[in-house]
């Protein structure tokens, strides 16, 4: 099998990288691998290239006006709003992409599993997936933080895990188109394992279906993680986020409004660049995701 | 049948269209296509997948699909140039003097629309009568297409009536213009023989008595050799060859044409030495006793509340038994469970009550979970589409590498020399075993779905429907393949068609089956020569034959 | 079809039942109870046991569940954890607040998405299409609190046309909160025509390209004709289930905006209750909510069964 497995290694990576290629050939793909690749970026380097200490404290200068020094002036602590504002997507980024591939794996994996294992087991996990979706948004969230605090341990698995639910629907949708297909039933005739069929012709043939997913789950994902934290239940100050920076500088936003402006285009590229390029990858794949409502 | 001679209600003149490929170069899809239709005469145009013919039959009503344009030439109707029309004049034309019947009148209906409406549109746009007498006229209409109780049919929604019936509202509604020309595209794909004949019927007649002219398009030479004055055939957007039906269809003077009409599977007419031969006793492969199967399977409300007794079996009282290296053929039309006994003997569906035998004494378990690995390899099965039944993700020597790991262990090099071996059989090739599905045609595909189930070292091969996809000139070849193995590998085959001819070639033995029963069983010589059912006598004379009366 | 009716309800009821569970489970779960929260430091030894007796939370889990459950089914929520709030009265205070903004984004938000979204489907690929499909994504992927600030910047700081916040109270009558909710109202029609436009669009697109338009066009069929009787029937039907689940959001989730805009809604009270980890209010309104959540669905559902021929004819054995 060692040969035929290197060739679909192969094959599989080259299908993504021409995947890749057509996503940026298009408009909104290149200018949304763009944003996401320059945020990326920023959040990695910014450290090195900070003017000021994020939490260094300048009575003397607050809310300042944007001059040489402070070139998006200060926030109402006397804090260099220039640098909390490189800073600030480090986290959101951070839980983020831990918390997207966890989601997948367990959302995919599970909505595989119920779609091909069908009867009793399928139909009973199926209506605790109704019931945790119709738990309102944000709100189990919010209840986990206050429990247990905002800590990148608990909020990581927290998210996944609520992330995870629609993506089971979504996993067991696809599944289900895949399974009527003739070489599942020949697979299935010829005697394969249950965990043979998922690994080798259910997973690659819905995986396009959840990269898109996963794609766009990462988009609402930055969104509800920047929300929590503009709602006070996200990251503990002084550590610096764009969704506590806008709810701080609303505040004092007749007077000093160049402390809510960088955090608020900041934030929204970046979730702008993501679901382009979920809008995009979804048109590579022939995938209509618009389809999907707001599960 | 002698075609009158006029004017020509349909005429193409040097007619060329294509599209534009993303390297920017244009690909023409008709090249050239030179053509007339007079009033009363039937033009047949045949041709394989993708030879341009349903593009040519929309075209002469104006209609291009969206991406295709036209490139030079012109199509006229009735005169007028069907590319110059305004789009008020085109849609006074269309449906009105120039009517068109779809390939599939389920999907061609509005969903959302009842029938009566539906007709009376047509007929509110296209004729100068009164409110109160479209109702009248629509009634009319239904009942001229033979439907029955047409004030209940008005007032159904197209997916309540059946294919037959559907395809009779088509025809009634392209009839709501009083057209000069009829164009229909495919117009009995995927109806049962016995309906194909009636809708044939009834559209000859309706030409005959209105002295329209129609230009029919199919895949199927027989159709078009039952209702065609002339015929032209169409191979990679031109017509290789046209000329009156009989010409055309019996002393081909083109090759494609030729390898293309000779390529058609006919019933052959049954020696008197077949019809005494006795099938050498050679052991038996395959015994069904008394098998009943349903095909609904409970769900699991009606399982865990309902009474499992009550549902009937969709197939039952099956008996058969086969001897090793032959073949039976199941026959049958559309809902009469000859798939559903192949399932069932695959173990994808569970049989309620009987026994499925393999070999002298082993009897299989219902369902997959519960047969050994070892009865599993002794059964493999073919599927009808190629483009289905072969894992998009997987190369060729993966696809074939899966049974050679899972029965006999046989994994790396090994299984790739072996898939090697395989494709040759097979005749492909070892170049193949890097190939992905949609690298390959349709009968590629078809044969290397034969290898991966011979790859199992079969007993018995379960072929459903396996030609009924591809194109004739092909089916012609996978049914050679497998004539061929089965001598080389003694193995047994099922065969599950709707074509009687295919069946014909292949197989021993012959099973009719009709709702779910045996209608008629026995040796192919005898049930091919006399017949015992009515039914299997309506099938045989169901069949359009290329060569038959023109 | 009855059957299909009844399974639907069936499963409607067992949705509303697990997520009652799933709650009430969930807060015995989680550390601390409605005493822990309401004593603070004082939470140990006597007085602790004593709070217990009287909230009645020394009696067995399923006791409990079985009380709150059905007092829940009569809409009875029981008292707040300090013991001072009816939550019943309450919530009826906002619930209505809360409908009051969902009925004004829906009723412009609606017809504007479909509008919108046919518009965009029928000129597929054309500037249109793109103009209205572009503002889409950003309408729906910025983040609400966002737009609203920028809303608040420059209608309310530099132009000074609208209010930037609520200040009347959460019992006035509907009509006092005019003008004071539409900034509310403007950004989560924003969020909710994105979403039914897209959905829209490409339902459009795909019914556009069917057979049976096909068929009418050769059947001369004028376009407007075709768009109206023959296409949009088919089309907007799945709309039908996009709008339910804004419907529910909107009688749920907004907290955000709510915050943002300082409206009493239910967001908003769900959100003091967190922040107060009063469990016996927070429950009653996720409860609350997700029962509106199934509803609104089941509402939907049914709908486009009674609205679609190929589910209406359907007898009870197909």
């Amino acid at each position: 099998m060692a040969d035929a497995t290197t060739h679909t290694r192969t094959t599989f990576l080259s299908r993504w990288g021409q995947i890749l290629r057509d996503v940026a050939r298009r408009p909104s793909g290149a200018i949304g691998l763009f944003l996401v690749g320059l945020h990326i970026i920023v959040a990695i380097i910014s450290p090195a290239i900070v003017p000021y200490d994020f939490k260094a404290l300048d009575s003397s200068l607050i809310l300042a006006p944007p001059d040489a020094d402070h070139w998006l002036g200060t926030d109402a602590l006397g804090r260099d709003v220039f640098t909390r504002l490189l800073l600030g997507g480090r986290e959101a980024l951070l839980v983020c992409a831990l918390a997207i591939p966890l989601t997948m794996i367990w959302g995919g994996l599970m909505g595989v599993y119920l779609g091909l294992r069908g009867g009793w087991v399928d139909e009973v996990a199926m209506r605790l997936v109704d019931a945790f979706l119709a738990l309102p948004g944000i709100l189990p969230l919010m209840v986990f933080v206050v429990i247990f605090g905002a800590g990148n341990e608990v909020l990581i698995p927290t998210l996944a895990f609520f992330f995870g639910i629609p993506v089971i629907r979504v996993a067991r949708g696809a599944t289900h188109d895949v399974v009527a297909r003739d070489y599942v039933l020949a697979a299935r005739a010829r005697g394969h394992s249950r965990l043979s069929i998922m690994r080798r012709e259910l997973l690659p043939n819905t995986l396009d279906t959840l990269m898109v997913e996963g794609a766009m789950r990462l988009s609402w994902m930055l969104l509800t993680f920047s929300s929590l934290s503009f709602l006070g239940f996200g990251v503990a100050p002084p550590t610096p986020d764009w969704g506590q920076s806008i709810s701080e500088a609303r505040v004092y936003m007749s007077l000093a409004p160049w402390g809510v402006l960088g955090p608020m285009i900041a934030l929204s590229s970046l979730i702008i660049g993501v679901n382009l390029t979920a809008d995009a990858l979804a048109k590579t794949l022939g995938i209509d995701r618009s389809r999907k409502a707001v599960v | 049948m002698t075609a009158p001679q006029n004017d020509p209600v349909i005429e193409f003149k040097d007619f060329k269209v294509g599209f534009t490929a993303r390297a920017g170069q244009t690909v023409e899809v008709l090249k050239g296509i030179d053509l007339s239709v007079h009033a009363g005469e039937t033009l047949g145009i045949v041709g394989e997948s993708g030879s341009g013919k349903s593009t040519l039959a929309l075209a002469s009503m104006g209609f291009l699909k969206p991406g295709l344009r036209k490139l030079s030439g012109d199509a006229f109707f009735e005169g007028r140039d069907m590319f110059a029309q305004s789009l008020r004049d085109l849609e006074g034309l269309r449906g009105g003097k120039l009517g068109l019947i779809p390939q599939s009148s389920g999907q061609a209906l509005t969903p959302t629309m009842r029938i009566g409406p539906q007709i009376c549109e047509a007929l509110n746009l296209h004729c100068d009568i009164s409110p109160s007498q479209v109702t009248t006229r629509a009634e009319e209409l239904l009942t001229q297409v033979r439907l029955p109780n047409v004030p209940a049919i008005m007032k159904r929604f197209p997916h309540e009536l059946s294919g037959g019936q559907q395809q009779r509202v088509a025809i009634a509604m392209a009839l709501a213009g009083e057209p000069d020309a009829l164009v229909l595209d495919e117009p009995t794909t995927g109806l049962d023989v016995t309906t194909q004949k009636q809708i044939l019927d009834l559209v000859q007649d309706l030409a005959r008595e209105r002295n329209m002219a129609m230009m029919l398009v199919s895949h199927d030479l027989g159709v078009v050799a039952r209702c065609c004055h002339r015929v032209a055939v169409m191979y990679r957007g031109e017509i290789v060859l046209e000329g009156k039906a009989a010409d055309v269809l019996r002393t081909p003077s083109h090759d494609y044409a030729r390898k293309l009409i000779d390529a058609v599977p006919r019933i052959k007419p049954v020696s008197a030495k077949a019809k005494a031969a006795a099938v050498p006793e050679r052991g038996t492969a395959l015994t069904l006793e008394d098998v009943g199967i349903c095909y609904a399977q409970p769900g699991f409300w009606a399982r865990t509340f309902g009474k499992a007794e009550e549902r009937p079996l969709t197939v039952d009282g099956i008996n058969l038994s086969l001897g090793k290296g032959e073949t039976i053929g199941l026959v049958g039309e559309s809902g009469s469970g000859k798939s559903t006994i192949l399932k069932a003997i695959a173990g994808l569906l569970p049989t309620q009550k009987g026994a499925i035998k393999v070999g002298d004494d082993t009897v299989l378990k219902p369902v997959i979970e519960q047969r050994r690995s070892e009865d599993l390899r002794r059964v493999q099965m073919i599927f009808q589409n190629p483009d289905d039944s072969l894992n998009p993700r997987h190369t060729v020597a993966e696809i074939l590498a899966q049974p050679l790991e899972l029965y006999f262990g046989i994994g790396g090099q090994r299984a790739r020399d072996r898939a090697a071996e395989l494709l040759d059989m097979v005749r492909l090739g070892p170049a193949y075993l890097d190939r992905l599905p949609r690298q390959m045609s349709g009968g590629e595909k078809q044969r290397v779905a034969i290898a991966r189930a011979f790859a199992a070292e079969p007993e018995i091969v379960l072929c459903d429907e396996i030609t009924s996809a591809l194109d004739v000139s092909v089916q012609a070849s996978v049914l050679e393949l497998l004539a061929e193995l089965k001598e080389a590998q003694q193995t047994s085959y099922v065969f599950v068609g709707h074509d009687l001819a295919v069946v014909q070639q292949l197989s021993d033995q012959v099973m009719v089956l009709r709702n779910g029963r045996i209608e008629e069983a026995g040796p192919v010589g005898r049930v091919y020569s006399a017949p015992e059912s009515d039914y299997t006598q309506a099938l045989f004379d169901a069949v359009l034959e290329p060569d038959a009366a023109v | 079809m009855l059957a299909l009716l009844v399974r639907r309800l069936a499963l409607g009821v067992v949705t509303v039942w697990l997520v009652s569970v799933i709650i009430f489970a969930g807060v015995e779960v989680l550390p601390g109870d409605a005493c822990t929260v309401v004593l603070e430091r004082d939470a140990q030894g006597e007085v602790l046991e004593n709070c217990r007796k009287n909230l009645g939370l020394d009696r067995p889990a399923f006791e409990r569940y079985i009380d709150w459950a059905s007092g829940a089914a009569h809409g009875d929520f029981g008292v707040s954890a300090d013991g001072q709030t009816k939550i019943s009265k309450e919530v009826a205070l906002r619930v209505k607040n809360s409908i009051l903004l969902a009925a004004g984004a829906l009723s412009v938000g609606v017809p504007l998405a479909i509008f919108l979204g046919v518009i965009a489907g029928l000129a597929r690929d054309r500037f249109a299409d793109i103009f209205v499909s572009t503002a889409a994504i950003f309408a729906m992927t910025i983040p609400e609190f966002v737009s609203a600030t920028i809303l608040v910047l420059v209608f309310s700081i530099w132009l000074g046309w609208l209010p930037a916040v609520v200040l009347t109270p959460a019992d006035a009558p509907a009509l006092e909160f005019w003008p004071e909710f539409i900034p509310a109202t403007i950004v989560l029609t924003m969020v909710m025509v994105a979403h039914i436009m897209r959905m829209v669009r490409s339902s459009v697109i795909e019914v556009m390209s069917s057979e049976f338009v096909q068929m009418a066009t050769l059947k001369g069929v004028p376009y407007g004709r075709i768009v109206l009787r023959h296409a949009l029937p088919s089309a907007l039907l799945p709309a039908i289930n996009v709008v339910a689940l804004t419907v529910a959001w909107l009688l749920g989730g907004v907290v955000v905006v709510e915050v943002v805009f300082n409206y009493p809604g239910i967001g908003r009270m769900t959100i003091d209750a967190i922040s107060d980890r009063d469990l016996p209010i927070i429950q009653a309104l996720v409860m609350l909510i997700a029962a509106t959540y199934v509803l609104v669905n089941l509402v939907a559902d049914l709908a486009s069964m009674l609205l679609n021929p190929r589910l209406r004819t359907l007898r009870m054995r197909s």
